[in-house]
């Protein structure tokens, strides 16, 4: 079984709960790379079942959260995997998951680790002449070289915010000032980092700074 | 030096025609038997060659699967297309278990019984069936792939007593009765 992808099955029984996989009584089967979300129990794996291989599965709220929250009698079977059958019985490798009834369980990392985030943003001079360029650096949390930035920024004299998508890709890089831009306070006025560069849907964390464009003399 | 290079130019020269005459004396490929399957099932179809879906299919069928494989080695390609069964659209199921008045046993949306080396190929949607959505039973080797199983009552995929079957590359989602221990695959 592999590459397979279950989600939102089942109810709840008092018994033998519904699952996104179950092993009944499934004996050498291998379920490899599988993705099991929201379902009542995520893997569920009868003590009949022996000889079988979970490798490499992402099983995560299961049950989802309605269910745990709503229905006290789940709570025998409310688990990513619940491994009914003898130890030894089956072989799990590199799982991830949350919770599991005799299985071992890969480490999800927490959000706060995963999710990029600035929380400021740096010019390397406060002012630039058209014609120049501005090192623009952001900092923040699980910011890398691949991280895009969208930015929300004020232009000099504008009445309303404007957004640049993927504007900056890793947390510092060059920028030119062309010799048409507009001269006065451009302000930054939010960002957003995220690692898919098609995906602009988060929110922009607020953090503010401001580069002056001039004409230089010279 | 010389006619080594001609002897040998020769034998590549007969060589070729030889293989063009082969094929032009051997027979024309015969084109593959297919049935095509759509519109309204209230009947059990059992496909004995290989299979099409060519459009949406509505399930009619009372407590035997929709589709069932009458002979082994058989591909039934879904085609993009979508089946769908009795069942009710939001749980799959109708009450408890489950629009059949005699409780016996439920339609199932395509059956693999007792047979080998079939392939059910997605993409496609199996949906709202009161029994499973896709059931192999006492199969072996047989490939189920690309198949979203959706709003079935009892499981999505359901295998029992077989053994060697590839389920890769499928989608399971809202299946499951309070009656019975069922569920994704």
């Amino acid at each position: 079984m592999l590459r397979n992808q279950t989600s939102g099955n089942g109810y709840v029984r008092t018994v033998v709960s519904n699952f996104g996989i179950g092993l009944v009584s499934g004996i050498d089967n291998v379920i490899e790379e599988n993705v099991v979300t929201g379902n009542v129990t995520g893997i569920r794996i009868q003590p009949a079942s022996t000889g079988n291989v979970l490798r490499g599965n992402i099983i995560a709220g299961n049950p989802p959260i309605l269910v745990s929250n709503n229905v006290a009698d789940n709570a025998p079977s409310g688990f990513d995997i619940q491994n009914l059958s003898a130890a030894g019985a089956n072989t799990f490798e590199n799982n991830t998951c949350i919770t599991a009834m005799n299985a071992p369980c890969g480490r999800l990392k927490p959000e706060a680790d995963v999710l990029p985030v600035v929380n400021a943003v740096g010019f390397n001079t406060p002012r630039a002449p058209r014609g120049g360029s501005v090192t623009v650096t952001f900092s923040g949390n699980n910011l890398t070289t691949t991280t895009y930035f969208d930015v929300r920024f004020r232009a000099p004299g504008a009445s309303a915010d404007d957004v640049a998508f993927n504007w900056q890709q890793g947390p510092s890089a060059s920028h030119a000032v062309p010799a048409g831009t507009a001269i006065g306070d451009w302000t930054i006025t939010g960002v957003r980092a995220h690692a898919d560069a098609n995906d602009h849907t988060g929110p922009f964390a607020s953090v503010q700074a401001t580069f002056s464009v001039f004409v230089s003399p010279f | 030096m010389n006619s080594t290079r001609i002897l040998a130019t020769a034998s590549v020269v007969i060589l070729g025609l030889s293989v063009l005459t082969f094929a032009r004396l051997a027979s024309p490929p015969q084109a593959v038997l297919e049935e095509s399957i759509s519109g309204t099932i209230t009947a059990t179809r059992t496909i004995t060659q290989n299979a099409r879906v060519t459009s949406d299919v509505t399930c009619t069928v009372n407590a035997a699967p929709c589709i069932q494989f009458g002979a082994p080695g058989l591909t039934l390609n879904l085609g993009g297309f979508t089946i769908t069964g009795q069942g009710d659209p939001s749980t799959g199921c109708q009450g408890a278990r489950v629009g059949n008045a005699t409780v016996t046993f439920n339609e199932d949306g395509i059956a693999a019984i007792n047979q080998s080396d079939e392939t059910i190929q997605g993409p496609g949607l199996v949906q709202r069936f009161r029994g499973d959505g896709i059931m192999l039973v006492g199969s072996t080797r047989s490939l189920v792939t690309h198949v979203t199983a959706s709003t079935n009552c009892q499981s999505g995929i359901f295998l029992n007593g077989s053994s060697d079957n590839r389920i890769e590359a499928n989608v399971s989602v809202r299946n499951g009765t309070v009656e019975l221990p069922c569920g994704g695959i």
